[in-house]
């Protein structure tokens, strides 16, 4: 369902043709040293959807038909990945913050509670001391995502970024949006391609290989772990 | 007098009809630039407006880059050049400049900030390339003293390959005898190649904070 807003959202946005305005940093002026890393950055199970599905094309009664094909799918990759001990979440914040060190920074990874069920930004920010700012990062939605039948499954990353200072964290010193393999390019936003290496036929397929289908994921994520690190130099 | 078979008649009119709706080839990519009457340093009065008539939340820019462009004689060698005037008011402004993707191509960027007196104050590494949606781009703040952004080429790349992998659907509509339409949406999956070329487009965005909505 998470994923079925994100195609949602992206197609009409992409109809509407309105730009995402993201912010860059500016590392000379912002005076941050230390970063505090907020946690749960991943939704706790990976999606693995299909947009343009034979179901969706036949009304009501299709997309019921489709919902259950969809969950059936995504449940199946989710138990094929528990098998192969792949933790999504430890190892992008763990990339994150290897990369953040490799530029100057000193990172510590916060405890906080889960996010909402939209993954949207914090609100409140569980305080710690000795950080000049905290670096928001939300993968929205990740897994596998399918153009529409008989397409292959390639690995996708939603993910929403920002920096706010510590001491006022209404002050927003950086904020973007990048997207591995998303539906149609978005003005403004990070667009990452995907590795070729990394595309399943079909639900068979993916089921067939968990070792390639969790590094399909991880070569994503660490993708997007470096895009932030990146806009961070 | 010349006797035209019925069959030979049809064949011509088949090949006409598909001329006439043959779609032609996109620009290709130029790999060589050998322009003698390149100029020391950029035009400073003829730099192109980044500020829009009235205020927009985004005002956008595209410069085609082509045989026509004025170049810049440069120790890398020459190249084409596209300068742009940054807005006056840079309260709440960012920027995004880059190469265009086309179908076969795309100029790969290399933008510098100058001061009033065309001299470079700010520049960007490789690495701070990406692709923003279909723009291969930096993005910035202009900070106080900083007037234009230079354009010119990355000559390391040009005739490198961009290779990427596009998703979208598609919805056709089939119309059937009594008046109704039948619509079908299928996924769209496909490999592309472009080459980084000399000429093609640039293109500058400017977001106005004051007047956008996050989202």
């Amino acid at each position: 369902m998470r994923m079925l807003s994100v195609v949602v959202a992206a197609l009409c946005l992409s109809a509407c043709a309105s730009a995402y305005v993201g912010k860059p940093y500016d590392r000379a002026t912002a005076g941050v040293r230390s970063i505090g890393l907020v946690d749960d950055s991943t939704p706790e199970k990976v999606s693995a959807y299909e947009v343009a599905s034979v179901g969706s094309n036949f009304g009501l009664v299709g997309a019921l038909v489709d919902a259950g094909i969809q969950q059936s799918r995504t449940n199946a990759v989710n138990e094929a990945l528990a098998g192969t001990g792949f933790e999504a979440e430890s190892r992008l914040e763990q990339r994150v913050a290897s990369r953040l060190t490799d530029q100057g920074y000193t990172v510590k990874v916060l405890a906080n509670d889960p996010r909402n069920a939209k993954r949207e930004f914090l609100v409140t920010y569980p305080g710690a001391d000795g950080v000049d700012a905290y670096l928001d990062l939300t993968v929205v939605d990740f897994g596998y995502l399918s153009a529409g039948a008989g397409q292959p499954f390639r690995p996708t990353v939603f993910t929403n970024v920002r920096l706010v200072g510590a001491r006022d964290t209404k002050k927003v010193l950086m904020e973007n949006r990048i997207v591995y393999n998303g539906m149609r390019p978005e003005q403004g936003v990070i667009t990452l391609s995907p590795d070729p290496k990394y595309a399943f036929e079909n639900r068979a397929a993916m089921l067939a290989d968990p070792k390639r289908l969790a590094g399909g994921i991880e070569e994503a994520l660490n993708q997007v772990a470096d895009t932030i690190a990146q806009l961070l130099k | 007098m010349m006797q035209i078979r019925p069959c030979a008649l049809a064949g011509l009119a088949g090949a006409g009809l598909l001329a006439s709706c043959a779609t032609p080839a996109p620009p290709p990519a130029v790999t060589a630039f050998t322009r003698a009457n390149c100029v020391a340093a950029p035009d400073l009065a003829a730099a192109i407006s980044l500020t829009p008539d009235s205020k927009k939340a985004v005002y956008t820019v595209t410069t085609p880059v082509n045989a026509d462009t004025p170049c810049l004689s440069q120790a890398g060698g020459a190249k084409p050049y596209v300068l742009y005037a940054l807005p006056a008011d840079i309260q709440d402004k960012s920027l995004i400049i880059g190469g265009l993707l086309e179908m076969a191509r795309i100029v790969p960027p290399a933008v510098t900030l100058l001061d009033r007196q065309g001299a470079v104050v700010r520049a960007f590494e490789a690495s701070d390339y990406y692709f923003r949606g279909p723009v291969y781009s930096v993005q910035f703040v202009p900070r106080a003293g900083e007037a234009y952004a230079l354009v010119t080429v990355d000559t390391n790349r040009v005739g490198q390959r961009y290779d990427s992998i596009a998703i979208s659907t598609s919805t056709a509509a089939t119309y059937v005898t009594g008046g109704g339409a039948v619509s079908w949406t299928s996924g769209v999956d496909s490999s592309q190649s472009r080459v980084f070329s000399y000429e093609g487009s640039i293109q500058a965005a400017v977001f106005d904070g004051d007047k956008s909505k996050k989202r």
